[in-house]
């Protein structure tokens, strides 16, 4: 097993970090670099559970970082793949409290982004105006 | 003085005079320190192989009665242990307290074990597994798993003498830190975790000097710089949580360049983190 996990738990905390210190781009740039890793290491390791654990929580900091910034779609693309390998830890471990509680997490992170769209159109007209591209 | 008792030890008084002495001479008196003279009076190499090592096990606890039944769990596989209790204590190298079943050593029989057995750690290693144990906690809520929190504060002093007690760095004693700062993150007194943190990464510096090329070192290294990290999020200190993070992601990205990656347990938290 390589390090790269461990290079991975360091984009993550650095991602955190810059989050609580309301600096959300370094805080994105970090939380990308984890997701990449992550993805590295599930393809890798496909039956590593900590690894699609550590996956999904790495598509969740995406999402709630481009909420933050106001993209809702970028981060309902993100909170979706989360929501789908949560899923999947969840059935093939129905008994683990800890998958059980991400899964709902997923669905309320994923709610909550859809409500934020419905109830907000202005927010939504001028995020297209700023990121499509 | 007495600071100088307290901080060096009886052994390495920072000023001490020559005494004349009769000790070991014929007739006529000689001149020698009193550190020399307690040095020759405790000889070692009077005890059995058993004997010293448990009389190490004694050198690294607190110097304070310790029950029999605290020994025996701390000497896993010690067969003879009770009759090498009893003989050390004939000897006069431990005090055996009958209402208590419990035997202490002196402080400066302590100092002289850890100058004099070159074997001190390999002595004390089965103690130092058993400690490590019984601190085992739950990765990512630091819950500990083997023992009550009433039992683990015993064994957190004890295991924290052991650190102070064994001078050179050890990837075990490094361990020992670690689940001291855990119990403490756990028992909500960060001020305390931070400081066995700190040896933590202190321990874990130490070891990279040694071997610059290990990787199970400098990845103790990385993992110290995270729990500081952590600990400093947890204080509230989001800057200089940020500082050790930095030099977390520095040491991690070196680990992952070298050109053969080598087999290495996983860094710890990993398993069922839970999300935010």
């Amino acid at each position: 097993m390589s390090f790269k996990n461990g290079l991975a738990i360091s984009y993550e905390k650095l991602g955190e970090t810059h989050t609580a210190l309301g600096q959300l781009d370094r805080a994105r740039a970090f939380f990308e670099q984890f997701t990449s890793l992550m993805e590295e290491l599930c393809e890798a390791y496909p039956n590593h559970v900590s690894f699609k654990n550590g996956l999904a929580i790495s598509y969740q900091f995406l999402g709630n970082t481009h909420t933050a910034l106001g993209q809702l779609d970028r981060a309902r693309a993100f909170y979706e793949k989360d929501l789908q390998i949560s899923k999947e830890l969840y059935e093939a471990y129905p008994n683990n409290v800890s998958f059980k509680n991400g899964l709902a997490i997923s669905y309320a992170k994923l709610g909550n982004t859809h409500r934020t769209r419905t109830t907000r159109p202005r927010t939504r007209f001028l995020r297209r105006s700023n990121t499509t591209v | 003085m007495l600071a100088d008792l307290q901080g060096r030890g009886v052994l390495a008084l920072s000023q001490s005079r020559a005494v004349r002495t009769g000790y070991q001479s014929k007739d006529v008196l000689r001149e020698e320190k009193p550190e020399a003279i307690i040095e020759a009076m405790y000889d070692l190499g009077q005890l059995s192989r058993e004997e010293v090592a448990l009389l190490s096990i004694f050198a690294v606890l607190p110097a304070e009665q310790i029950p029999l039944d605290q020994l025996e769990v701390l000497c896993p596989g010690q067969a003879e242990l009770e009759q090498t209790l009893v003989s050390l204590s004939q000897k006069g190298w431990l005090e055996y307290n009958e209402t208590t079943t419990s035997f202490k050593i002196s402080p400066v029989v302590q100092q002289i074990t850890r100058k004099k057995n070159t074997a001190l750690y390999e002595d004390c290693e089965g103690m130092i597994m058993v400690l490590l144990e019984k601190l085992k906690y739950e990765t990512g809520i630091n819950h500990l798993i083997n023992t009550t929190y009433e039992e683990a504060a015993l064994w957190v002093r004890y295991a924290a003498a052991v650190v102070e007690g064994l001078e050179a760095p050890y990837k075990n004693t490094r361990l020992i830190c670690n689940r001291i700062g855990a119990y403490f993150t756990a028992t909500g007194d960060l001020i305390q975790a931070l400081a066995w943190f700190e040896k933590y990464e202190e321990i874990s510096t130490r070891l990279c000097e040694s071997d610059q090329e290990n990787p199970d070192f400098k990845n103790g290294l990385a993992i110290s710089y995270e729990k500081l990290g952590n600990t400093h999020t947890a204080l509230g200190q989001l800057d200089q949580a940020l500082a050790f993070y930095e030099k977390e992601l520095q040491i991690s990205k070196e680990l992952c360049m070298r050109p053969t990656p080598t087999t290495c347990p996983l860094k710890t938290d990993w398993p069922f983190r839970t999300k935010n």
